[in-house]
């Protein structure tokens, strides 16, 4: 009995993820088919690079509040450079640009102006957001016809695609590439010296800094890879639309917050991490999925997600405070 | 040990910075349109500070109370929801024949509700404010969807429009609301013990507890308080426009944390205070007004404003470090 | 039961942790008028008595008596100081952005009903008056907490604790951040405070246990020892006593042979806090430095590390001219700094004891910035086993080990890295006797081994102990540099710090 207890404590995130994964299973009609599983995956990239970069960020420290303007300033390099007439590298090596940018601006003023992470990334995020609406003349959205090429296929393109009884099993290129990036990240979090080291300079600063860990250098590379992989995300967004929508990525920089926090109620010591994201991910992902096949109407989808991650972070809050008690009783 | 140093010109320069840079920039919107200065425009820029300004009051409250900690510090990202929520609640209640109080009685009790969940699950269970509100966000957003059918609401009633159009002394009722309003918060946060122990809490939360407060209640009260605010912000929403668009939440909740971080320029400590939202507000309110007589487009703003976080705080922050 | 003799009794105290019992039958009287000291190693059931005096937890068996009547029920944390017992806790309870007058008035602010308006001119007066007339200090009631020094913010701590005018006054490790000038000052008002009051005196230096207090309760596993007069025991009997075997020797012999010259600082300048400081360290040597708060040497080790505060004079390691230092600089130069604010600025408290010892040396470990794994294993389970670190594994988190193995963890952090320049600063404040001991022969281990040693202390005997050169100064001066030669200079020493025989 002890021991089910005991694991039930270890895993509980994960446990809630698989009553919800069983919970649809039996009650959405299609939900448990590789066609729609796979369409969800599919779906899933932008969210996904925008929770890696923002991983990142957390790690080191903070939280970086200006994803959802390097998602859109992305894209709109991306379009811009498309309707002039760019090929589809040099459109999409800009944007990446961009984003890269955007990280030193937001690491030189977080690092040698000295203001906090949520006020710079708040007044980035502000500032830009009317870049994208200055540039869009109001923000109108930028249509694009018929491109084709690289550009469509970042976002459209597909590997690997099969007729099935319950439909068409799709994996989308973009997926693949995400994971690609997950995966890249999750390496140099885990095993190199940047990762612990950034590791180090997000939980104790001062202390990090007296053991001789480059502390800024890791910082400002954090937020620049936070703003690569968010403008990667906006590529892959206009790709998929053929079009630019301005200000249009604050709905990921929530969920992304969402993704990684649950991702760090999996990490035994409550670490941010690369595999916990993917699984917040593939939750979100999954629970608006499966809220849609039951047919569950839109409005009422933001108030279940809202109180499923309520639900499991309490219950993870719930977890740690019992376990600090019996710590702390013991000294 | 205790000797009074004389400030260099640079410290107390950079102290009344922000105050500075209020003035500075209703001198330049006076000189290219003289009319700002008018009696009936500046009972306008209050008006339209109004609903800003409360919600923020709120906010900051929750700021002082919370703490400096990037992730875990205390804050409130549903409070701008929470008011959409309580405007929503309001006006279809009117909409359906119930006497306004009783639309506001409602409203209230949801306010409050939903500032208990949050104070709950800060203060009991421990979790952290940030993530709490993400969720509580989440939710009212859905809740607000549900309620308006994301449709635009009306909300006529006698008394609202008398809110919003009765003047006393150039101003209408409503933005005599704001400073009132502004007044009893002051009074509670600067004045009142209660306010020393919100401060306290903010600083060392152990040392306060050691003090003998109770820590959970007050910080509880915090996320209450808000609450309570929120519906006003809500009710003025509905008087000024007559109705209520969906999605007003969202828009101006990174307006109400700029405000509340902002008004920490105006203080002699550089934390968030009351006073200094309430300029914020106010100086938000006369840079949205200026614009449009200089007729500038919004979205430039929305830049302002980002670049005003990003300026002011580096001297907010920069003075902090001095101090302590 | 009869009036006793006793303000406050805790009988038969025991309590029980999972697997630990951290509390057997232990007796403590206190009476009024007297300066109770408590002495024990770290574990000793020290800080779990106290504990439970102030309501933080509650006692399995036993019976807390408290001016006659029975408070074993009553204690909690939130009535402990009406009921008259107060607390000086080792931690500074203070929010740096409140003014002296709403620090000291917290919770019990003057106000007028029915809105509870804080009465602020009367606060700031009486706030003035109170801290003049209860501990001797002058401060202006509308100063923020943040300017204060660490010894005026203690004051301000145990005067709060005065206003409600208890009976009984705890005090735990208040000296560990305090000069010599300021341990003085608080002494006084103990000597005052004594006179009406029972004070409880937790230290673990125990020249002042004997100097100050009248009778010693020593504890050890849980169990009370004895309790004995002050003026019946030394040093060394009360060492003894506390870890049950003879500890003759607490420093290490002096068996060193200094090398050539490690570090060379001529003529340094800080901006704030010293002026024209010269000195050598050579290889295998242990130079001490002390003074008291103000006199600078507790930033001399720091603006070695970092020079950025530094105006004029120049830094000489190993034959190189520095020009700029920053720690990831002095990390490469084989420099290690153990910092005095240890569960700040010391061990990451959240990362294993693996990961925290290999942060300083981490390139040595990877290959291309990627970790080898193996390697990392090796050298971490290498310096546990070489410092004894006391942990459960490699893997525990570095925040659930005790003060003392913090410190080694920090210490393995640098013998790591090979480090050359050792700068610690207060290596042992706070620490308990037994780690202390080996505390000092890991350093004088690192000495032998050739790596020169810059120890900032203010702990007289600790200094002249362990160092074979002493430099004391005095108002951000070097005021005096002695070779030890196993003498005890102490006289000489707290002269020095003083300003030198004649001065101020």
């Amino acid at each position: 009995m002890e021991k089910i207890k005991k694991v039930l404590y270890e895993y509980t995130t994960v446990i809630m993820l698989l009553i919800i994964f069983i919970f649809f299973s039996f009650s959405a009609d299609g939900f448990l088919t590789l066609s729609n599983i796979t369409t969800v995956l599919s779906q899933s990239s932008v969210l996904l690079l925008v929770s890696i970069g923002m991983c990142f960020v957390v790690i080191s420290g903070g939280t970086d509040l200006s994803v959802a303007a390097t998602y859109g300033l992305g894209g709109m390099v991306t379009v811009l450079c498309i309707q002039a007439g760019l090929p589809a590298p040099a459109a999409f090596l800009l944007a990446v640009l961009t984003g890269a940018i955007y990280g030193l601006i937001n690491s030189f003023l977080i690092l040698k102006v000295h203001i906090t992470v949520w006020l710079t990334t708040l007044g980035t995020l502000f500032i830009g957001e009317s870049i994208e609406k200055i540039v869009t003349k109001g923000g109108t959205p930028i249509y694009l016809s018929k491109v084709g090429g690289l550009f469509d296929y970042i976002g459209m393109g597909t590997l690997y695609s099969s007729q099935s009884e319950s439909g068409v099993v799709t994996i989308k290129f973009s997926i693949l590439l995400a994971i690609i990036v997950a995966l890249i990240a999750d390496f140099l979090l885990r095993k190199t010296v940047f990762g612990r080291n950034l590791y180090a300079a997000g939980l104790q600063r001062g202390a990090a800094k007296l053991a001789g860990v480059p502390v800024d250098k890791c910082v400002a590379l954090a937020f620049v890879i936070s703003g690569m992989c968010c403008s990667l995300g906006g590529i892959i967004g206009t790709s998929v639309l053929s079009s630019y929508i301005p200000v249009n990525g604050r709905y990921y920089l929530l969920d992304a917050i969402g993704t990684v926090f649950i991702g760090s109620t999996m990490h035994n010591r409550g670490f941010a991490n690369i595999p916990g994201m993917l699984a917040g991910v593939l939750f979100f992902g999954l629970l608006t999925n499966g809220l849609n096949l039951l047919g569950v109407h839109f409005y009422w989808q933001n108030v279940v997600r809202g109180l499923l991650i309520l639900l499991i972070l309490a219950m993870d809050a719930y977890r740690r405070n019992r376990a600090l008690s019996v710590v702390k009783n013991k000294k | 040990m205790d000797n009074k140093e004389k400030r260099p010109l640079s410290s107390i320069v950079i102290q009344y910075s922000g105050y500075i840079a209020f003035l500075g920039v209703v001198i330049l919107f006076t000189m290219k349109a003289p009319v700002f200065l008018n009696p009936k425009n500046i009972s306008n820029i209050f008006l339209q500070s109004s609903v800003l300004g409360i919600v923020s009051f709120g906010l900051t409250g929750i700021f002082i109370g919370g703490g400096d900690h990037v992730i875990r510090g205390g804050t409130d990202l549903s409070i701008t929801s929470n008011m959409a929520v309580s405007a929503a609640i309001v006006a279809v209640m009117l909409n359906n024949g119930y006497h306004l109080l009783l639309g506001i009685g409602l409203a209230l009790i949801v306010s409050l509700a939903i500032g208990a969940i949050n104070a709950f699950a800060v203060v009991k269970l421990k979790m952290i404010p940030l993530l709490v509100t993400i969720c509580m966000m989440y939710i009212l957003q859905g809740v607000e969807k549900l309620i308006t059918n994301n449709k635009v609401i009306p909300a006529n009633s006698a008394i609202l429009s008398f809110i919003a159009n009765e003047e006393i002394l150039f101003a209408p009722i409503a933005a005599w609301i704001f400073v009132i309003v502004a007044l009893l918060v002051y009074l509670l946060y600067n004045s009142c013990s209660y306010g020393n122990h919100v401060s306290a809490i903010g600083g060392n939360e152990l040392a306060a507890r050691a003090s003998g407060i109770n820590v959970s209640l007050i910080v509880a009260s915090t996320y209450l308080l808000a609450g309570v605010l929120a519906v006003i912000s809500g009710i003025l929403i509905l008087a000024r426009l007559s109705s209520l668009t969906p999605g007003v939440g969202d828009l101006m909740l990174f307006d109400v944390m700029l405000v509340s971080y902002l008004g920490a320029v105006f203080s002699k400590r550089f934390r968030p205070n009351i006073p200094g939202t309430f300029f914020g507000a106010l100086f938000v309110g006369v840079l949205t007004n200026g614009f449009t007589m200089i007729n500038v487009p919004s979205y430039w703003v929305y830049a302002i404003k980002g670049a005003l976080i990003l300026i002011t705080v580096s001297i907010t922050t920069m003075q902090r470090r001095r101090v302590l | 039961m009869g009036k006793s003799d006793y303000i406050l009794e805790m009988l038969d105290i025991s309590k029980e942790f999972p697997g630990v019992k951290a509390l057997q039958n232990v007796t403590i009287q206190i009476k009024a008028g007297e300066v109770h000291g408590l002495v024990g190693e770290n574990g000793a059931g020290k800080s779990t008595i106290m504990k439970i005096l102030a309501g933080l937890y509650s006692n399995d068996e036993g019976q807390i008596i408290f001016d006659g009547e029975d408070v074993t029920k009553k204690l909690n944390a939130r009535t402990v100081e009406q009921i008259g017992i107060s607390f000086i806790h080792q931690e500074r309870y203070v929010a740096p952005h409140l003014t002296v007058a709403e620090m000291l008035f917290l919770g019990i602010e003057k106000t007028k009903s029915p809105f509870k308006f804080m009465k602020r001119k009367e606060m700031i007066k009486a706030a003035e008056k109170m801290l003049s007339e209860k501990v001797g200090i002058k401060l202006s009631g509308n100063k923020l907490i943040g300017e204060l020094t660490v010894g005026e913010q203690q004051l301000i701590q145990l005067c709060r604790a005065l206003m409600n005018d208890p009976k009984v006054i705890v005090f735990d490790e208040p000296t560990a951040v305090l000069a010599k000038k300021e341990t003085d000052r608080l002494f006084k008002i103990i000597n005052q405070l004594k006179k009406e009051k029972g004070v409880i005196y937790i230290s673990h230096y125990f020249g002042e246990i004997l100097d100050l207090c009248d009778r010693v309760t020593v504890l050890r596993n849980g169990m009370k020892i004895d309790t004995v007069n002050a003026c019946d025991m030394t040093i060394n009997s009360l060492v003894t006593m506390m870890v049950g075997r003879d500890v003759l020797e607490q420093y290490p012999a002096k068996e060193r042979n200094a090398g050539e010259v490690l570090l060379s600082i001529k003529g340094l300048t800080h901006k704030k806090y010293f002026k024209d400081l010269s000195f050598d360290i050579h290889r295998g040597e242990i130079v001490g430095i002390t003074g008291l708060m103000g006199s600078g040497h507790d930033m001399v080790g720091i603006s070695i590390y970092n020079n950025s505060e530094i105006m004029a004079g120049s830094i000489e390691f190993k034959g190189k001219k520095m020009t700029r230092i920053s720690p990831q600089i002095a990390v490469k130069e084989k420099m290690g700094y153990l910092p005095d604010d240890r569960r700040g600025l010391g061990a990451i408290q959240a990362m294993s004891v693996k990961e925290n010892i290999t942060l300083a040396c981490l390139k040595n470990i990877a290959k291309k910035g990627v970790i080898s794994e193996k390697e990392e294993n090796e050298c971490a389970d290498a310096q546990i086993q070489k410092l004894r670190i006391k942990t459960l594994n490699r893997n525990m988190q570095a925040g659930l080990l005790s003060g003392g193995n913090q410190q080694k963890v920090v210490l393995s952090r640098w013998l790591c890295a090979s480090s050359e320049l050792y700068i610690l600063n207060q290596p042992t404040s706070g620490i308990d006797i037994g780690a202390r001991a080996e505390i000092y022969s890991i350093i004088d281990r690192l000495a032998k081994d050739g790596a020169g040693i810059l120890m900032i202390t203010q702990d007289i005997p600790e200094l002249y102990g362990m160092s074979d050169r002493v430099i004391v100064m005095y108002r951000g001066e070097k005021k005096l540099e002695i070779e030890t030669k196993g003498n005890d200079i102490s006289d000489q020493i707290i002269i020095a710090s003083m300003g030198g025989i004649g001065d101020g």
